[in-house]
């Protein structure tokens, strides 16, 4: 018998629905009221919108303060679409793996060791990884284990394998390491476009 | 915690099958997570087809009685 899909998460019980499935907080915290600090009359802060002077004379140029409206709309763009860190040893590989996110309208950045890849991740608070499965690092057999381990530092993190590894086992590995999403190398730019997108939702 | 990932995760009761909208075959499982690394619950769903794999967090207990829409729904959530 079919069972309503919103009804069962509206008034049904939900698989994993303890305490571990609770998102970490969230420092944007979008359904609280925030209260923005008003920059003081001579600040120089990067943030201030621009001020116009509504009474200057006909003629009168209008004075911009500080950073361009611009400027803020690609902080906040930036802030809503996260960077993708890529890691693959296979540098041929990784190159075309940035260019298809870049088409897309991502911004990729890769990195082809694993410790650096760990250095970029925790440096950047990185919420989104597309990562090949066999990488290994200083902490670890495999970076994405080491990545998906430390939900403390990285606690939105969603990595998506893209691998040439594809048998059953490679699969179950990568589901072991931790990872949110696999797609095998060889699938269409739209099926890994399609696939981060999903996770991009989660990491935002 | 798992520390190599090597362990192929433990599938709990029957899976399923559908076709999406384009005719691709998925399968979904559910499978034991406690030991995942970033786990977010005791199990979890795996959606797997030809193209793609997706991991799902979230999920109804009646996941199983759902019809195709709702499970293709599924899969795109976390």
């Amino acid at each position: 018998m079919e069972v309503a899909f919103k009804s069962l998460f509206a008034g049904g019980e939900i698989a994993n629905s303890g305490k571990a499935d609770a998102d970490p907080p969230s420092p944007r915290a979008p359904l609280r009221p925030r209260k923005f600090p008003r920059p003081a009359e001579d600040s120089a802060s990067p943030l201030v919108l621009d001020r116009v002077v509504i009474s200057a004379p006909l003629g009168t140029r209008l004075v911009r303060r500080s950073a361009s409206v611009g400027a803020l709309r690609a902080a906040n763009a930036a802030s809503a679409r996260p960077p993708v860190l890529v890691i693959d040893d296979m540098s041929s590989e990784s190159d075309v793996t940035v260019a298809t996110l870049d088409d897309a309208g991502f911004v990729a950045v890769a990195e082809s060791e694993g410790d650096a890849a760990l250095k970029h991740a925790r440096h950047r608070l990185t919420r989104l990884v597309v990562s090949e499965l066999y990488v290994p690092c200083a902490e670890g057999v495999c970076v994405v284990t080491v990545l998906k381990s430390d939900r403390q530092r990285l606690p939105r993190l969603q990595v998506l394998v893209h691998t040439r590894h594809t048998t059953a086992e490679d699969t179950d590995w990568a589901l072991a390491a931790g990872c949110d999403a696999l797609v095998p190398k060889g699938m269409s730019a739209a099926v890994l476009i399609r696939e981060v997108r999903r996770l991009e939702g989660f990491a935002a | 915690m798992s520390t190599s990932g090597s362990q192929p995760l433990r599938t709990v009761g029957a899976g399923m099958t559908f076709l999406d909208e384009t005719g691709m075959l998925w399968t979904v499982t559910e499978r034991n997570a406690e030991d995942v690394p970033g786990s977010r619950g005791p199990r979890c769903l795996i959606f797997a087809s030809p193209e793609a794999v997706r991991r799902v967090w979230t999920y109804p207990a009646g996941w199983r009685d759902l019809l195709t829409p709702s499970l293709i729904a599924l899969s795109w959530s976390r």
